[in-house]
């Protein structure tokens, strides 16, 4: 086992190079429903990661209690507890969030994400360490989608709004590929709105990804050959 | 006989018009993960469609007969889960006792049902029907996740032959075929509308 | 610590369960109090903007209603009185309009101020709040609509205001501008304490107070003409407030329009009077068609203007549709014809041959118990060769409080003069207290006998002893005209 990461490398991996959605390609069922709209987006990010990061904490607390043969029971108990706290929350305090994001919320519970963590990081690791790899999750995890529903929303529907749901937020509403309302320019493409352009829309990110990181790695071996041989080189000389 | 009439309409669109992982976007990690074997893509499906029956079965009455008159409506997420892991583990005991090869093949992918969104998303959706209605849903689901795994399997097969720039191999073409998938699948919508039929 | 496997198992289960329990119990407890607390006084928001700052009061027992208008479902989700001062001044509504397989419009809408039912087209509204605009692309047409309309500009008493693009989400919305209004007139003027019912077409042909029951036994009737092709599918015996019977049918027929396409009308009429002069009351169409100037011509010929007979009348602009029309009420009119039966053959059934009016003058009396009279005989040719009698006849007696009451009705008797039977009996004018009828009933199907005067007590012992006296008054003047 390589040694421990440091605090700040526990916290920023999973928020590029072990992205949840774009690397781990975990917790996609939200991803594609709750994108076609940036804010509601941003929202179960926001939700989510409150999920993670009690959860994690929790269970990081309790990990040399809890029997290795009951684990996955006590662990789903604990996300539940912490979901069903966060449905009682937003309820009250984001109602408009809620029932924009419907049924989602409630299978946070069933989130491959928060399961994952609590049991290949939280059941391991101290609370502080479990506290920051739950945020950074959590963060790497709402950007991920938020970066889908940015492009869904501005394809989809052409303007991007704000204060729908979150509504102490001003409502503006902006024109991008598509005029104020009321007008007939428009070159937004419906297509993103349905359940079809989520998929595309993800598979197309996750090539792009897959590519950055083929080019990255093509470098990378590129690099190591030509050290090869100039040490080869050298090492004739 | 109405009755009837409506309740096979009501799982053909939940089967086929409102798929659940082509419409309702439950069920997709396990749909991704699935490969191209057909067989261990059929077996899951099966257990998949095992447990939301009985998941489904159990937890209206329980919502209803003992949650809601108890005024307990906030614990249903924590009643279903634990309602649906036990299920799973059971599920799981079953299959090893039947069978052993079907067991091996599922290997990963049976405990992952607890975390299928398809299941639970069914049951909390049953929450606002009635019975019968439920009770469509939850056929319905199962067999459209069969349905769309199967599909999915086969097209998967064709897909290893082929040429594909290498960024796309693995998740990102899967992806883009669910995505063609789904087109197709909306071209569907519309056939039975449920509302004429008085189910909504 | 705890040795035993399972006692730890479950021992930190439970606590788990337990913990959790305590976390989401008080959570619920501090949300629930926190929601009584900070209740909101404003409406929803869609209802709010439609006037910033009013105060909107939900009406309660509104229960959802939905009508058919113009081929729209509507359905009116919501509704809410605009207090001022603490009077209501206006409702604001909330709408659905929508069809199966098409996209929903939804939207809220506001009425201020009085509004007449007879001045309805001029009721405006004051706002117009768009939530969900139907054909996406074409949100924008109903938007600029609604705008029109709460200016003035564009009117939401027809589709004239309606432009290309997204046109049948712009008429859904259309109807139901239309429907918030009819319920606002309806409600604004206190008529409406409840929501308001959407009248059946019958209801709508001859008002509220009636029954109507479908025939089980009738079955469709169909046609082909060289103008469309019809079929009758219904027949309803309708019964009036005053007990008149008539009957109504409810019929589609479909044709060809210019442009090859089969348009297809249902309507619901009403059909009265005898066989020699079968009226037509009145019509509701339940599917219409764009170009309906059939409408003249129906009401041309249930004002008795126009004659069905009359081919050149059914020149009104839309020649095919009134053709179709026409040639669907001479089929339910030609029903009605075969299955007409008089009140009186009703009442002998399949023994009625013939009936006519007899010379006859009326007879007046008085007993201890009424005055009564019998104003009209008809003799009845019964198909034994035998002749009945009925009478029309009308008793009067006084009630406890002092008050006239007045009974009319028609009896028909048979037999000879040693064995006068009353066949059957038929209402034209009836009292509140009528346990009398079941004394009729008893006489007609011989369980009781006229004789009988301890039969009379059947709690409205008044008014069965002014029926009896009557009966009896029929009997003496029949078993006369036997032996006359």
């Amino acid at each position: 086992m390589d040694q421990k990461p440091s605090k700040l490398r526990v916290f920023l991996d999973p928020l590029f190079k072990a992205n949840p959605l774009f690397v781990m390609v975990l917790g996609t069922c939200p991803a594609l429903a709750v994108t076609t709209s940036f804010e509601s987006a941003i929202g179960m990010g926001i939700l989510f990661t409150f999920v993670i990061f009690f959860s994690n904490l929790i269970i990081s607390l309790l990990r040399k209690i809890i029997p290795d043969e009951i684990r996955t029971p006590c662990y789903i108990v604990v996300i539940a507890t912490f979901v069903t706290v966060v449905k009682l929350l937003s309820s009250t305090f984001l109602p408009e969030l809620y029932s924009s994001l419907g049924v989602f919320v409630s299978l946070l519970v069933v989130n491959c994400i928060v399961l994952g963590r609590a049991e290949a990081f939280a059941s391991q690791n101290t609370v502080v360490d479990s506290m920051l790899d739950g945020l950074g999750n959590g963060v790497g995890y709402t950007w991920a989608i938020a970066a889908i529903a940015l492009v869904r929303e501005v394809l989809g529907a052409g303007t991007l709004t704000f204060g729908k749901v979150f509504t102490f937020i001003p409502k503006v509403t902006l024109p991008i590929l598509s005029g104020y309302t009321g007008s007939d320019f428009s070159l937004a493409m419906p297509l993103f709105k349905s359940s079809a352009g989520g998929f595309l829309v993800l598979g197309f990110a996750l090539a792009i990804i897959a590519a950055i990181n083929n080019y990255k790695d093509k470098k990378a071996k590129e690099k190591a050959r030509a050290e090869r041989a100039a040490a080869a080189k050298g090492g004739n000389n | 006989m109405q009755y009837i009439v409506s309740f096979i309409l009501a799982i053909v669109s939940y089967m086929v018009i409102d798929n659940v992982i082509l419409s309702r976007y439950f069920g997709i990690c396990s749909f991704i993960g699935v490969g191209n074997k057909i067989k261990s893509a059929l077996g899951m499906g099966l257990a998949v469609t095992a447990v939301t029956l009985i998941a489904a079965l159990v937890c209206w009455p329980l919502y209803n007969f003992i949650l809601v008159p108890a005024n307990m409506e906030y614990m249903e997420t924590i009643v279903f889960i634990l309602v649906i892991a036990s299920l799973v583990q059971m599920v799981g005991f079953f299959i090893k006792k039947k069978s052993i090869s079907l067991y091996k093949t599922l290997g990963i992918y049976l405990p992952l049902i607890t975390t299928n969104c398809a299941v639970l998303g069914v049951v909390e959706n049953n929450m606002a029907y009635d019975f019968g209605r439920s009770m469509a849903n939850a056929l319905g689901t199962s067999l459209g996740f069969i349905l769309v795994i199967f599909l999915f399997a086969c097209i998967r097969i064709r897909l290893e032959g082929s040429n594909l720039p290498k960024a796309f191999k693995g998740v990102p073409i899967a992806l883009i075929v669910a995505g063609l998938m789904a087109i197709v699948f909306m071209g569907l919508g519309g056939i039975v509308d449920l509302g004429s039929w008085g189910l909504i | 610590m705890i040795k035993n496997i399972y006692l730890r198992c479950a021992l930190v289960l439970s606590c788990i369960c337990v913990g959790s329990a305590v976390l989401i119990g008080g959570l619920h407890t501090a949300t629930d109090y926190y929601k009584e607390t900070h209740k909101s006084t404003e409406a929803p928001a869609e209802i709010q903007s439609l006037k910033p700052g009013a105060t909107f009061e939900e009406v309660a027992d509104f229960s959802p209603i939905s009508s058919t208008e113009s081929s729209t479902k509507v359905t009116i989700t919501a509704v809410y009185a605009l207090k001022e001062g603490g009077q209501t001044t206006g409702y604001a509504y909330k709408l659905n309009c929508s069809k199966p397989v098409k996209t929903d419009v939804e939207f809220t809408v506001l009425f201020e101020g009085p509004a007449q039912a007879a001045n309805i087209n001029a009721v405006k509204p004051s706002n117009i709040n768009i939530m969900v605009g139907g054909d996406s692309g074409y949100d924008g047409n109903i938007i600029k609509l609604a705008d029109g309309i709460v200016e003035g500009s564009a009117t939401a008493n027809d589709y004239s205001s309606v432009v290309s693009g997204g046109t049948k989400s712009q008429k859904f919305f259309i109807d139901g501008v239309q429907a918030a209004r009819k319920d606002y007139v309806a409600r604004i003027n206190g008529q409406t304490g409840g929501p308001t019912v959407e009248k059946t077409p019958i209801e709508k042909i001859y008002g509220d107070l009636y029954k109507s029951n479908v025939e089980d036994e009738f079955t469709a009737i169909k046609g082909d003409t060289t103008h469309c092709s019809y079929e009758i599918t219904n027949r309803y015996t309708v019964t009036l407030t005053d007990s008149t019977v008539t009957k109504a049918y409810a019929g589609t027929t479909s044709f060809q329009d210019p442009e090859g396409e089969t348009d297809v009308v249902k309507i619901v009429a009403a059909f009265s009077g005898d066989k020699a002069s079968v009226k037509l009351d009145g019509y509701s169409v339940t599917k219409d068609i764009s170009w309906n100037d059939y409408k003249s011509y129906l009401d041309g010929v249930s004002k008795g203007t126009t004659s069905l007979e009359d081919e050149n009348a059914v020149h009104t602009g839309s020649t095919l549709s009134t053709n179709a029309i026409r040639d669907l009420i001479i089929g339910m009119r030609a029903d009605y014809i075969a299955n007409y039966k008089t009140v009186l053959e009703e009442m002998y059934g399949t023994s009625y041959v013939s009936e006519s009016v007899d010379e006859y003058a009326a007879v007046k009396g008085d007993t201890s118990h009424c005055s009564y009279e019998l104003t009209k005989r008809y003799s009845v040719e019964l198909s034994d060769g035998t002749t009945g009698k009925a009478y029309e006849a009308t008793t009067s007696f006084k009630d406890p409080e002092g008050e006239t009451d007045v009974i009319k009705l028609i009896a028909a008797w048979s037999g000879d003069a040693a064995n006068a039977k009353l066949v059957g009996y038929k209402l034209t004018k009836n009292i509140s207290w009528d346990d009398y009828k079941g004394y009729i009933s008893n006489v007609a199907s011989g369980t009781t006998s006229l004789e009988d005067e301890s039969a009379v007590h059947t709690g409205s012992t008044l008014s069965t002893n002014a029926i009896r006296d009557l009966l009896l008054a029929m009997r003496t003047d029949y078993i006369a005209s036997k032996n006359a």
